[in-house]
């Protein structure tokens, strides 16, 4: 029943809608922000870059960094760290950037450092059971186990969902 | 704006025989290209604007107080209003409801002005200037704290910087500058933005005095002007939301990324926080507001 679970998750969360038959191989890039390990779907991901100081959007979430320019092209950076609820990060030349597409829209977040590609089959990733975590279960799409570490993989298009990030900034707003 | 010149501007042949004109009246429209911007004229030979008419209908409608004392200039400006229409009737040409203020606003969401000329009993002038290229925009880059931001120059009526006495602090908490006995209210940007480390002294820093077609002459205080610059326009809205405040963005010549501020949004922002600002019995308002 887990791996059914598990199946239907990976089948609903691959990249831009393509559900994944189960002989498909999948692949995460997995990242580390403190001592936690998370990975998002290879397919979403542009380029990965080191930190660049942004420029600052008024009145936005704490987690949105601000824009760069990326080779002509604006793109935002969300902290993912503060995304989470766990503080600000305290950007620095070793941090990186992993630049993503969600849905339509090109954008980069902001992780401590990238750490390996995952090869795994879809059986591979066990659903979130229901537990106290720092972040919501909503947020992820799945476990999966490497070795000793546990990796949350992201559901990106839920995490920054446009309607997240107004609320956000009309949250932000009522805060001042 | 055609169909307006053919209804409003031309008289009909017996009116044009009877003050000698041809009984044929003449609409002209011209193009020409003059210093960056594309020039687009109507011209009329009709009766021009009747102003007596158009500030009877304002005050009519309410746009104008009555007995207050208007020049031509600002008569003939009237037909911008929102809701000003002299029209009585619908005829087959014109009065469909899209007024001259949507014409107007659509013009200035592409970076245009729209100018009237009129001479009683000679006709009327429409010019509409647009800029060139719409993707390029004349700039003014002001700093505040950190951060660097774009004005369009178009809204741009002058900088300076303040004396002390010249800055009144009102009871809302605002601030407002005397500018040659004009009250000009100030917006300190970095307040707006909650920018870190900008001057946040009026007479420390730099007043660019803008303007805006809908909301009158606001101050923005920023620490100090940076320079004037062409820049590409560059939308936020592809990989983001809108944000309040801000019309697009550019890349400037170090690679950096700077927003371009949209000047009537601003002042409404600045409203919103004086008015949120205040006590008690108007938080209701604003919340509906917003």
């Amino acid at each position: 029943m887990t791996e059914k679970r598990a199946m239907q998750l990976a089948a609903v969360n691959g990249s831009d809608g393509v559900p994944f038959t189960s002989d498909d191989e999948l692949q995460f890039i997995s990242f580390t922000i403190g001592a936690e390990d998370y990975g998002v779907d290879i397919m979403a991901v542009r380029e990965i870059r080191g930190w660049t100081d942004t420029t600052a959007l008024p009145n936005s979430p704490q987690y949105v960094r601000g824009v760069i320019n990326l080779r002509g092209v604006i793109v935002p950076i969300f902290d993912l760290r503060a995304r989470f609820g766990l503080g600000s990060t305290d950007a620095t030349k070793t941090h990186v950037v992993i630049v993503v597409a969600v849905g339509a829209r090109t954008i980069g977040i902001l992780v401590d450092g990238v750490s390996d590609i995952l090869k795994l089959k879809p059986a591979d990733v066990r659903p979130v059971p229901e537990m106290d975590r720092a972040i919501d279960d909503a947020y992820l799409s799945g476990l999966v186990t490497v070795g000793e570490r546990v990796v949350a993989v992201i559901d990106l298009p839920r995490l920054f969902e446009t309607s997240t990030i107004i609320t956000g900034q009309a949250l932000s707003h009522l805060g001042h | 704006m055609i169909r307006n010149a053919i209804d409003h501007g031309i008289e009909s042949p017996e009116d044009r025989i009877a003050v000698g004109k041809q009984p044929e009246g003449t609409i002209c429209l011209s193009a020409e290209h003059r210093g960056g911007r594309i020039v687009i004229r109507i011209d009329d030979d009709g009766r021009g604007i009747n102003r007596e008419r158009v500030v009877e209908k304002a005050i009519e409608k309410g746009l104008v107080a009555p007995g207050a004392t208007l020049t031509d200039e600002e008569i003939d400006n009237l037909i911008f209003a929102p809701g000003f229409s002299t029209a009585s009737t619908v005829s087959a040409i014109s009065g469909r409801g899209v007024g001259m203020d949507v014409v107007k606003r659509n013009i200035q969401q592409l970076g245009g002005r729209v100018f009237i000329i009129s001479k009683p009993g000679e006709g009327t002038t429409f010019m509409l200037t647009l800029p060139l290229t719409l993707a390029v925009l004349d700039g003014m880059i002001v700093s505040v704290g950190r951060e660097t931001y774009v004005l369009p120059l178009a809204n741009v009526i002058e900088s300076l910087r303040p004396n002390e006495a010249d800055i009144y602090r009102v009871v809302s908490g605002g601030e407002i500058l005397l500018l040659r006995g004009e009250y000009v209210p100030l917006v300190p940007l970095y307040k707006l933005f909650h920018v870190r480390g900008g001057v946040d002294e009026a007479a420390g820093g730099v007043v660019v005095v803008v303007e805006t077609e809908d909301s009158g002459k606001v101050g923005l205080l920023v620490d100090g002007l940076v320079g004037q610059q062409q820049v590409v326009i560059k939308s936020l809205e592809p990989n983001y939301d809108p944000v309040p405040g801000i019309a697009a963005a550019t890349i400037l010549g170090n690679g950096r990324v700077a927003l371009i501020l949209d000047v009537s949004s601003l002042r409404e922002m600045s409203v919103a926080r004086a008015r949120a600002a205040r006590p008690a019995l108007t938080s209701g308002v604003l919340e509906f507001a917003s």
